[in-house]
């Protein structure tokens, strides 16, 4: 039974980043804007439905909009003034901004939910939605379902925009600046169009995860998970929305896996737990060295 | 507190992150991406230099030098097993592979050397006082270093056959290859440059504090934010952006707001406004939006087209 | 059809041929020893004091087997690195419970990690026994057990120190950006107003950075008769040499919360004379852990967690003995008993539980740094 439940837990956390390499997926892969902090729209979501169901009493689904309209919000917020950018120039920036975030929720600790709260205290009892209907023990399953559910929307929906004609001129853009402009499409327009909308969808996997942990501080939102995120998507073969699921799935499996392995080896578990993370890192640079376009190609179609 | 020794900080900090900047920014100039396992070279090198000064009992200095020289080989070692694959690669693709290139980099630092705080044998260090300044000799000592380091990259880029190959390489690699330049030893001498220069900032951020396995990686946000501030690619940018960088953190958390904002008392009566030290990281990165606002590729950095 | 990389496919399915043999690995447990699981920070930010945790532990668990073990077993860990990132914590916890079935964890030295991991634990009635401090610890639940008095009414106590000590009028305040440092300021500030005393500086500094010159420069731009609060760790080592080299030194002297956490891993010379408070004390534990540290592993402790964690395996196996069960229900009930008993090596030595399940002290020892040892303060 016991593994069942650690499966299901682990399903739970890949749907969770699953939404998030989407949704940097198509910013990044589709949108070619190299965002690396995408941590802060997770983050906003986060912390917007924690505090609209702790505070506002709305429902669990209110929350999730609350975070998917924040994180699109905050993505409008800061596109706008840096929508002129290099993409280097613009990676270490949204960098920055994810920090400037994680910064404000840890400093600013009067927002918070009452004492010993906000802040580095982090906000404890988020409640889970329709625990009081379903039984304990099958409620990891029912969320199951619930993150799966919220991943197909995603999934479903950025299919659709990029298979449409947003996402044909959002190629466009990516493989060369000057076409698209001589179509006549702002293409500055486009950008801040494509980061609201991978925002937006990170949100909701802010609000997701937090959900289920029932507690949020900002040390969630550290950089590394941004970079997590980025090797889930170029694993699995940027630009394409099954290749962004696939990596997810294998860089999980990575972490997961590496913690079972150890079990068997006769090491101290100071140097087994580096063993662990440099077999973490040499085996992204090994994927990204033999599948430089990742697992799942993009399919590249002509018009 | 006297203003000299807030400068004085504030060049010592400079001193140290932009020795790590310099080398980021002269290899994104050839190799055009940002390299995340950058700051792990400075690890190395600290390490490196830790064991033969501690372990072996060789002078600090020689030390310093033959880690620093160990670490170009390393990196060059570390392009021709990774990076020689990827030379047509997109940049994040380069970006991403850094990345996990420094996870693993970092953490064999960690499995050979331990995550216990270290400490190279020059004692603690007692102040000299010159000027109301208070200053230890290691601290001249940084500064000077990495001042005669900055002269030297100068001189290299400008006077020698080998910068003026590196800059028509950056140009236009296709362009200076049929001129005759060895592009592939133009990357070779890149990455020894870039990467000594690491480990040399990363033995002066060791003898200023200590080290751990995550020197490099706890610095990597504001080495990253100095070459952005200064323009990627730009040596010099990124010595201006150090010394912003450091100034900014040093001056801002001092100042008191109140008293700029009333003109010292001019205007009502508002003292004691100070900006939040737990927003110190927050301001160097604010300073770097605004200098982007400004100038998009940063105070020195190329013009597009 | 997407085009599907061979070498892909080959890693994908060597992904999956890994996660059916862990799947396995639930089924084939020896059933010898009592194993409990430890979650630490072996890597990551915390990783300094990651290392003195396995150590400590280590030291804890080669007593115990040689004293004959558990339950006339043998008592074994299994050591989940936590990564100081609460995802992976969370992740380790799923693990040891879910997989390992164990019935108590110890560790979550992050409140970040402990709060979310107890949680789990705690929903699962599994004993968890941290030593991260926070007050939000408290609410977690019966199977949580904290073991670092994570008491910031010890701030208000380190005030009063500081005046009756200093008769000090002018405050300043530097404290960890964490939930425990947090609640230091808040106690500190407290108790300075209640006292007409004056709040000159107030600066929260962040973890792992070079360079604290800054902050430094701010508690110390107003002159303030006595700096109070609390340092720790590696961090603390760098704020102190950085506050002797430049000069800096309140008038007065420091008087530091938890005095042990800030002195332990900092070069002597920079914190002599520093002065501050420990929980009551209880014997000299403390130094038999470091004698024995030293002589495993040829250099002392450079931080406390060490000390915390032989405690926590010590608490642990006397509780399963006691309760001559491994069941998590005998062990929570069981903690209680042996802990009034039991003599510690880590805060003061006293490690028993309020109701809670939490370390609070109702009287406290003030400490000096004398020659880089923490002795009794007599005025």
């Amino acid at each position: 039974m016991g593994v069942l439940y650690f499966f299901v837990y682990l399903m739970i956390m890949a749907n969770v980043y699953g939404i998030l390499s989407l949704s940097l997926n198509f910013q990044a892969g589709v949108g070619g804007m190299s965002n690396f902090g995408h941590v802060a729209f997770f983050c906003i979501g986060a912390y917007t439905s924690t505090l609209l169901v702790m505070l506002c009493h709305v429902h669990f689904l209110v929350g999730i909009l609350g975070a998917f309209i924040a994180s699109g919000l905050f993505a409008f917020l800061i596109s706008i003034p840096t929508r002129r950018l290099k993409a280097d120039y613009w990676a270490i920036t949204t960098l920055g901004a994810g920090e400037i975030v994680r910064l404000f929720f840890l400093n600013e600790s009067w927002i918070s939910t009452g004492h010993y709260s906000g802040g580095p205290f982090g906000i404890r009892g988020i409640p889970r939605p329709w625990e009081s209907i379903i039984p304990g023990n099958i409620y990891p399953f029912f969320y199951l379902f619930l993150t799966l559910l919220f991943l197909g929307l995603t999934y479903f929906i950025l299919q659709r925009l990029i298979n449409g004609p947003f996402g044909r001129v959002l190629k466009a853009i990516r493989e060369d600046d000057d076409l698209p402009l001589s179509l006549g499409k702002n293409i500055h327009e486009f950008r801040v169009k494509t980061m609201v909308i991978g925002g937006a969808f990170a949100g909701i996997a802010g609000g997701l995860l937090v959900h289920y942990t029932t507690y949020v501080d900002p040390f969630f939102f550290m950089p590394m998970e941004t970079f997590i995120v980025w090797a889930m998507i170029m694993v699995g073969g940027i630009g394409n929305n099954r290749g962004a699921l696939i990596g997810t799935l294998i860089i999980q499996l990575l972490y997961y896996s590496t913690r079972f392995l150890k079990d068997y080896l006769p090491i101290e578990a100071q140097l087994l737990a580096s063993l662990r993370m440099i077999s973490i890192g040499i085996l992204i640079v090994v994927v990204m060295l033999f599948l430089q376009e990742g697992l799942v190609k993009e399919k590249k179609r002509l018009y | 507190m006297l203003f000299q020794q807030i400068v004085i900080n504030a060049l010592i900090r400079a001193s140290e992150l932009g020795l790590l900047a310099i080398g980021l920014t002269v290899t994104y100039d050839i190799l055009k991406f940002a390299n995340f396992a950058h700051v792990e070279f400075a690890c190395i090198g600290a390490f490196l230099a830790y064991t033969m000064n501690v372990t072996l009992g060789m002078n600090i200095i020689l030390a310093g030098l033959v880690a620093i020289l160990v670490v170009g080989v390393l990196s060059i070692f570390i392009d021709r097993l990774v990076f020689i694959r990827l030379r047509g690669a997109s940049s994040i693709a380069l970006m991403v592979t850094s990345l996990g290139l420094g996870i693993a980099l970092r953490n064999g630092v960690r499995a050979i050397w331990g995550a216990r705080i270290k400490g190279y044998a020059i004692g603690l260090q007692n102040p000299v006082e010159l000027i109301g300044v208070r200053i230890t000799p290691v601290q001249i000592f940084i500064i000077l270093t990495s001042v005669i380091s900055m002269v030297i990259i100068h001189l290299i880029l400008k006077r020698t056959k080998l910068g003026k190959a590196m800059r028509a390489t950056s140009a236009n690699p296709a362009l200076a290859q049929a001129c005759g330049i060895h592009t592939e030893r133009i990357v070779r001498w890149v990455w020894f440059m870039g990467a000594s220069l690491a480990a040399l900032g990363g033995i002066m951020i060791g003898l200023d504090t200590h080290l751990t396995p995550r020197m490099g990686f706890s610095v990597m946000i504001p080495v990253f934010a100095i070459s952005i501030l200064g323009g990627l690619g730009n040596p010099y940018g990124a010595m201006v952006g150090a010394l912003i960088l450091g100034l900014t953190e040093n001056i801002g958390l001092y100042t008191d707001l109140g008293k700029i904002l009333t003109l010292n008392g001019l205007i009502g009566n508002l003292t004691g406004l100070y900006i939040p030290t737990g927003y110190k990281l927050a301001i160097s990165f604010i300073i770097m939006i605004v200098v982007l606002l400004w100038r998009p590729s940063g105070i020195m950095g190329k013009r597009e087209r | 059809m997407k085009q599907t990389n061979f070498f892909g496919l080959v890693l994908f399915f060597a992904s999956l041929v890994i996660i059916s043999l862990f799947v396995a690995s639930g089924a084939i447990q020896a059933k010898e020893p009592v194993k409990i699981g430890a979650i630490i920070p072996i890597t990551g930010t915390s990783e300094v004091e990651g290392q003195d945790m396995s150590r400590g532990l280590q030291i804890a668990l080669d007593e115990i087997n040689t004293a004959g073990g558990v339950l006339g077993r043998s008592l074994e860990v299994i050591v989940e690195d936590t990564e100081t990132r609460p995802k992976s914590g969370l992740d380790a916890v799923h693990k040891l419970i879910d997989i390992n079935k164990v019935p108590v964890i110890l560790g979550g030295y992050f409140s970040s990690v402990s709060l979310p991991t107890g949680n789990y634990s705690n929903s699962q009635g599994v004993v968890q026994l941290t030593w991260s401090t926070s007050p939000a610890l408290r609410k977690v639940g019966p199977f949580f057990f904290g073991i670092c008095g994570t008491d910031e009414l010890m701030a208000a106590n380190t005030v009063k120190f500081a005046i009756e000590d200093a008769r000090a009028k002018r405050f300043g305040i530097i404290v960890d950006n964490s939930a425990y440092g947090l609640g230091v300021l808040e106690f500190s500030k407290r108790e300075i107003k209640k006292a007409g005393g004056e709040i000159v500086a107030e600066v929260k500094y962040e973890r792992e950075k070079a360079d604290y010159r800054p902050e430094l420069q701010r508690v110390f731009a107003q002159k303030p008769e006595v700096v109070v609060g609390t340092l720790i760790g590696k961090d603390a080592r760098t704020i102190f040499k950085q506050a002797y080299e430049l000069g800096l030194k309140p008038q007065s002297g420091w008087y530091l919360s938890w005095i042990s956490l800030a002195t332990a891993p900092s070069i002597p010379e920079t914190v002599e004379g520093v002065k501050g408070l420990i929980g009551r004390l209880k014997g000299k534990a403390a130094n038999r852990f470091n004698e024995m540290y030293q002589e495993k592993y040829g250099a002392p402790p450079q931080t406390v967690w060490g000390h915390y964690i032989y405690d926590a395996v010590w608490l642990t196996a006397l509780a399963i003995n006691f309760a001559n069960s491994p069941e998590p229900k005998a062990i929570k009930d069981a903690l209680f008993k042996v802990a009034p008993v039991y003599r510690g090596v880590s805060g003061g030595g006293d490690k028993t539980f309020n109701a809670d399940g939490m370390q609070k002290y109702e009287v406290y020892q003030r400490m000096v740094c004398k020659n880089g040892k923490l002795v009794i303060y007599q005025k």
